[in-house]
């Protein structure tokens, strides 16, 4: 986190609501994409993320360190996705991940999206962290709450299924 | 990070979601309306809330180990048996109760915590075992509080069957159930699924750890000679059916039925086509022989694009379903499948038909 946001979740965890909802929206599109990646659902993702920060929100005070805001803020999102999954367990969504917007990607592009759709959802969960929203292996370990020999053998063979697509390797084999 | 980490990143990120506009503005309203936070209760009226809160715990403790129920059950049952008595489901109790479940008794020691694995159960659908956590010093009792429990979350991380292969499970991914017994003592279950069916008696090698929070440890044990009940029937069905969608199919797979469990598989298969995957929310209602809805005990589904052959491009679902079979009349199922979202309640089920339904015979 860079200091400006480390200086407002101080305020926030002083009482400032206006410096909560300046870096809350700072981790708005982290927020989505981690939880969209568990619900599937636009609807179940938009609920998750209201209730986590609800709770954030509610337990600022609680939170020691400002450091670790985000990845306490992303935990916090992650155990409400995984209650939402248990309190819905009669609907499955078809991922629309892959709508007609991406068909104007380049194929490559396109094939690795899918690729990482494909691969485990806590597989899924660490590569997001590291390559699109490139966080430190230390803050993923702190929002998984895996070990960081969990967290980098996740991404070796997340990374095996992914590289081969950029370098050609795979082409024609599916 | 290296050449290759460097490009999968560009390309990942080139192509990354944003909250969408629409929710986005909501997002803002809600923050708008959030109470200001600078203005805190009373000491006295926090203190008021603590003493009240921990009275109805103890209330409920000690309600819950004089419970007749429970008393019963730790009168009837042996130690190891006890835990799927306790926090187990009804399937688990149903075949603790039948004697179906293996003796385990290992224990491991860690930070002056002892986990100690009592009971162990696999149907051919459920891989499952009970264990009892024994604190050194008393457990605090407002970590009794469901949302304080994250504490004594227990990450089954590593788990492997027969020496061959080494499962993960992410934190939150099995199913867990778990009751504070005592003031030193939690039991739990931990439960997951394999897709392999074993037909002979297993050895399980377990890795489990807690990173964070005030308990962390690491506890690894080997249960052997963890048997398999000969009273589960397995059900290859196979059979596909055409779907409400135009040129997809629907395909039960496999059904399982033990004294626990009562495992459902199927797969759907759709053609792809532009923008159809956009908002298709699909509800499934299954009813017993009786006609009434059955109570989902676990569901997962996961679908992909599959690739290839002369069929083009298909998106496939698989997805089980898992319920407790002792609560109904199973001569056969019923599987009605709506379009809906996750606010499709039963006042909207009953204002619409089906798209599709599929009567599953299991004798």
């Amino acid at each position: 986190m860079d200091k400006e946001s480390v200086s407002q979740v101080q305020e926030a965890i002083n009482g400032s609501k206006s410096a909560f909802v300046a870096v809350i929206i700072k981790e708005k599109d982290t927020m989505y994409r981690i939880a969209i990646s568990i619900v599937k659902s636009n609807e179940a993702a938009e609920d998750a993320i209201q209730e986590a920060t609800l709770k954030a929100y509610e337990n600022m005070k609680k939170l020691r360190e400002p450091v670790f805001f985000r990845s306490w803020l992303i935990r916090i999102l992650m155990n409400q996705c995984y209650q939402i999954l248990r309190e819905r367990k009669r609907v499955v969504h078809l991922d629309d991940w892959n709508s007609s917007k991406q068909s104007v990607m380049l194929s490559s592009n396109l094939e690795l999206q899918e690729v990482l759709q494909e691969l485990p959802e806590d597989y899924r969960i660490v590569i997001i962290l590291f390559y699109l929203e490139q966080w430190k292996m230390k803050e993923i370990t702190e929002a998984t709450g895996l070990s960081l020999g969990t967290v980098k053998s996740r991404l070796h063979r997340a990374r095996k299924a992914l590289i081969p697509l950029l370098t050609d390797e795979r082409k024609g084999c599916r | 990070m290296n050449e290759l980490d460097k490009k999968l990143g560009d390309s990942l990120r080139s192509s990354q979601k944003e909250m969408p506009p629409e929710m986005a503005a909501r997002f803002e309203v809600f923050l708008d309306k959030l109470p200001d936070n600078s203005v805190h209760k009373s000491r006295r009226k926090r203190w008021f809330t603590v003493i009240s809160a921990a009275a109805i715990l103890m209330f409920t403790i000690t309600g819950l180990l004089f419970h007749p129920t429970v008393s019963q059950a730790l009168q009837d049952f042996p130690l190891w048996n006890k835990v799927y008595q306790l926090v187990g489901d009804d399937g688990l109790k149903a075949a603790s109760e039948k004697g179906l479940s293996s003796e385990m008794m290992v224990s491991a020691t860690d930070n002056d915590i002892t986990i100690t694995i009592t009971e162990a159960y696999y149907d051919g659908s459920r891989i499952t075992f009970g264990y009892i956590e024994t604190h050194k010093n008393p457990i605090p009792v407002d970590k009794n509080v469901m949302e304080d429990m994250e504490d004594f979350h227990l990450d089954w991380n590593s788990f492997r069957i027969n020496g061959e292969r080494w499962y993960e499970s992410f934190a939150g991914g099995g199913f867990v159930n778990r009751e504070k017994i005592s003031d030193t003592e939690i039991a739990g279950t931990i439960t997951t699924n394999t897709d392999i069916l074993f037909t002979d008696s297993m050895t399980w090698d377990i890795m489990l750890e807690r990173w964070s929070g005030e308990y962390p440890g690491s506890w690894d044990f080997t249960l052997e000679n963890v048997t398999i009940t000969d009273e589960a029937k397995v059900f290859t069905i196979q059979e596909s059916y055409p779907y409400y969608l135009e040129n997809s199919e629907f395909v039960v797979d496999r059904v399982i039925v033990s004294p626990s469990t009562l495992d459902v598989r199927f797969q759907t298969w759709y053609e792809t086509q532009e923008g159809m995957l956009k908002d298709q929310g699909t509800v499934y209602v299954f009813t017993d022989s009786n006609g009434e809805e059955m109570e989902i005990l676990e569901s997962r589904g996961g679908g992909g694009h599959t690739f290839g052959g002369s069929e083009g491009k298909y998106y496939s679902i698989d997805s089980w379903f898992q319920f407790v079979p002792v609560q109904y009349s199973i001569d056969h199922i019923t599987l009605s499948i709506y379009r809906g979202d996750d606010y499709f309640t039963a006042e909207k089920q009953e204002k619409v038909s089906p798209l599709f339904e599929v009567e599953i015979p299991l004798n």
